[in-house]
Formats: structure tokens, sequence, C-alpha cells
């Protein structure tokens, strides 16, 4: 299989192309189509979603073709440890408030780095939490919650 | 001169020592908001309003100019040093400014700032010299002639990408689609949106941008193996004298592009910057 395969890099960019054009076709059934005249709210994704589905079997059936370069390195638990990181900042920020989510943040993604070190990633933590907290809710006054509704108050 | 007086008062009643202190502190104030990542110069002007409220008029014009104008540097600063654009406008600064910080040329890219004090300064000229028959001109700018600029700037895109034809218009019509995400213009349905309420606005631009150019830049630091992740060196601020003669006509060609397409309503700072790259 993998010898086939003769462009890796353009293969998972074909793959990915593909897949969000499925996607978006797929989700945009629940949509009305109406015609080329009227077009209902499916008309327009429905016709980019099958573009893309077309430039991505294109670019699938070249990377057969074509010789590339290889995909080198796939970090795979940083990438999903900074990915992670900044969800888990979205999630955490209404319930447990400023403080608690950018601590994780910042914890969680100093923890992809090679370079990590237990002293420097808490303080990092405790200053900018410290940092955000006076510069952007006292001083700008964002409406966030610097303490969040799950810790009391 | 009709022109030249009321340009004359209105630099009299701009020059008082009060006023100039107020544009000064408020640019600092307004540099020092505009750094900071993701805040752009209307998010600033917007979280700084209530304190111009107990000024009178012109000053409270003043300090809100003098916001604008220093979030709008300092948004180009964190665009040049770490990659992550603040508003819109700057992401076009990001693009060109970061491959310079990596080469070590941080400080020529943030002086590089003087084209838009320039072309600022010029525009503001042309606006005030045509403004009666400009204006005519940009209420005649119909659905039509948007639909042209815009098809005009993914055009340019497509030109402008490097590596393969196929890809970049795969990656505009995905973010054609991303931009799909929200209510529907015309129908108002919601699409996309998985019932979250949030989404119906769509995906800002700035998020669209974080996301690709600052998460994107952090995780392929991680990829490289043994490499040690990127910083800038600001040395010289000063750019060259090579760097000056390199600048003059960019300059002279971003003025004019960003004077003609700044006035049409709506587009604003977004095309004109776009536009003027693509040149």
């Amino acid at each position: 299989m993998a010898s086939l395969i003769r462009n890796p890099k353009d293969f998972a960019a074909g793959a990915i192309f593909t897949a969000a054009g499925l996607a978006a076709v797929l989700l945009g059934r629940q949509y009305s189509m109406g015609t080329a005249t009227r077009m209902g709210p499916a008309y327009f994704p429905t016709t980019l979603g099958l573009v893309l589905v077309l430039i991505g079997f294109v670019v699938l059936a070249r990377s057969f073709l074509q010789r590339g370069e290889p995909i080198q390195g796939l970090a795979v638990k940083p990438m999903l440890l900074i990915i992670g990181a900044t969800v888990l900042f979205g999630a955490l920020l209404r319930g447990a408030g400023l403080l608690v989510a950018l601590g994780a943040l910042v914890m969680m993604s100093a923890w992809a780095s090679r370079q990590f070190r237990w002293p420097v990633a808490l303080a990092l933590a405790v200053g900018l939490a410290v940092f955000s907290a006076l510069v952007f809710v006292r001083a700008l006054g964002l409406p966030l919650p610097v303490v969040g509704s799950w810790l009391g108050r | 001169m009709d022109l030249l007086a009321n340009l004359g008062l209105g630099l009299q009643a701009a020059l008082t020592r009060a006023n100039l202190f107020y544009c000064a502190v408020d640019l600092f104030v307004g540099t020092l908001v505009g750094v900071l990542p993701g805040r752009g110069p209307v998010a600033t002007i917007a979280m700084l309003l209530p304190a111009t409220f107990t000024l009178a008029p012109v000053p409270a014009l003043i300090m809100l100019a003098g916001i604008h104008y220093g979030a709008q540097y300092g948004g180009s600063t964190t665009a040049i040093l770490v990659n992550l654009p603040g508003e819109s406008s700057s992401i076009v600064t990001a693009l060109d400014g970061y491959q310079m910080a990596r080469q070590g040329r941080a400080g020529a890219a943030l002086a590089a700032a003087i084209g838009s004090f320039v072309a600022g300064t010029v525009a503001t000229f042309v606006i005030a010299l045509a403004a009666p028959p400009l204006a005519n001109v940009a209420l005649r700018f119909g659905p039509a002639e948007y639909f042209s600029l815009m098809v005009l700037g993914l055009v340019a895109s497509v030109v402008l990408a490097h590596g393969s034809l196929l890809k970049a218009i795969g990656m505009i019509v995905l973010g054609l689609l991303l931009g799909l995400i929200g209510t529907d213009v015309t129908t108002g349905t919601p699409r996309y949106t998985f019932d979250i309420p949030r989404l119906a606005d769509g995906v800002g631009f700035v998020v669209a941008a974080m996301g690709m150019f600052g998460l994107g830049e952090i995780v392929l630091n991680l990829e490289r193996v043994g490499g040690t992740p990127f910083l800038a060196r600001v040395t010289s601020l000063w750019p060259t004298r090579e760097d000056f003669r390199r600048m003059i006509a960019p300059i002279l060609r971003g003025t004019v592009l960003g004077s003609a397409v700044g006035i049409l309503p709506g587009g604003g700072a977004m095309l004109a910057s776009r536009s003027s790259t693509c040149t």
C-alpha cells in the first residue's frame, strides 16, 4: 500500500479535501436545496462541497502518479496536547473561571514541549493568570469571570 | 480656497497643547492594548469609549483617533513578531512581516510602518480633497462591483499561492465553506451550526487566522525535531538606506491603492491591505 502512494503529502491533502467536501454535502442535506433561480440554504454549500470532493479526488489520483516528499515526523502527542489545551480553555472559562482555565491551558501546552520543566511551567501559569486577570478583567473590563460559578460565588 | 481654510481650521483646533497631550496619551494606550494578540482597533475603541464620555467633542474625537492609530500599530507588532494578527487588516502584515522577522529583520519590518504613516497622511489629504466626487463613486459601487472585487481577491490569492495550483484552489473552496458556517443571508436558516448559538454569527476572521497562523505555527515548531522554537530578535529599529530606497515605490503604490479602495464603504482597511499586497 505504502509503496503505491508516491506522494504522501498530496495523498493526505487529497484525503482531507475529500473528507471536508463530503462532510459539507452530507451535513447540508438537512437544508432545503431550492432551485438555481431561488437558491435554498443548501444550494451553495452543496455545490462547493462537490467541487471540493472533485479537487480532492484529483489530488488523490495525482499522489499515485507523481513522486513527492514524504511526511516527516508527525508530532501527534504535542499536536493533540496543544489543540486539546485550547479546547479545554474554552470549556473551562465560563464555569471554572479565568485563573483555573489559564492555568490548565499553560500547564497542558507546556507539557507538549520537549523542554518541559515543572518550576518554569508553574511560574509561567501563575504569572500569566495573575497578569491576565489584572489586565483583561480589572483594567480593560472584559466580561470574564476570574473565579467561575463552579467554585462558589 | 475653501479646502485649505477648512483644513487650517481643523489643524488650529487640533494643535492646542491639551489636545496634543490627549493624542499622545491615547496613542500610547492604544498601542499598549493593540499589542495584546486578538485585540484590534475596533475592540480597543469599544473598550476605551467610556473614557471619552466626560470630554468635549473635539478632544474626544482626537482621543479616539489616537487610540485607533495606536491600536493599529500595536496590532502590527504582534503580527510581525509572533505571527498573531490582532485584526483582519494586519493579517497581511503577518504574512510578510513575520517572514522578515524570521530572517532577523524584525526591526526593519516594524519600522516599515513608516509606510503606513506616509500612506495615512496622504490618504487623509486625498480624501479631504476629493471627498465629494469620490463619495459619488462609492455610492455607485453596487453588488456587481463588490462581486468583481471579491473575485479579484480570490483569483489573486490563487496566483500568489506557492506550490500546487490545484491545492490552492482547494484551500479557497475550503475557506469558502468555512465562511458559510452561520446564518444563511438570504433565508435566515442557521447552517452548519450544530445548534450552537455562538456559531450562528459564523466563524470570525480573527478566529480563523489565529487557528491557521498562531496554532499552526506552534504545532509546526513542535514537529521540528531537535529544532529550537523561533524567537525574533529585534536588532536595529531603523531600516537601512537600502531598505528605504526599496520602500519608496511600494509605499507610493500602497498609498494610491489604499486611498482608492479605502473610500468604498464596508471594505475598509481589510480590502485595501489585501489588494495592495497583491500588486
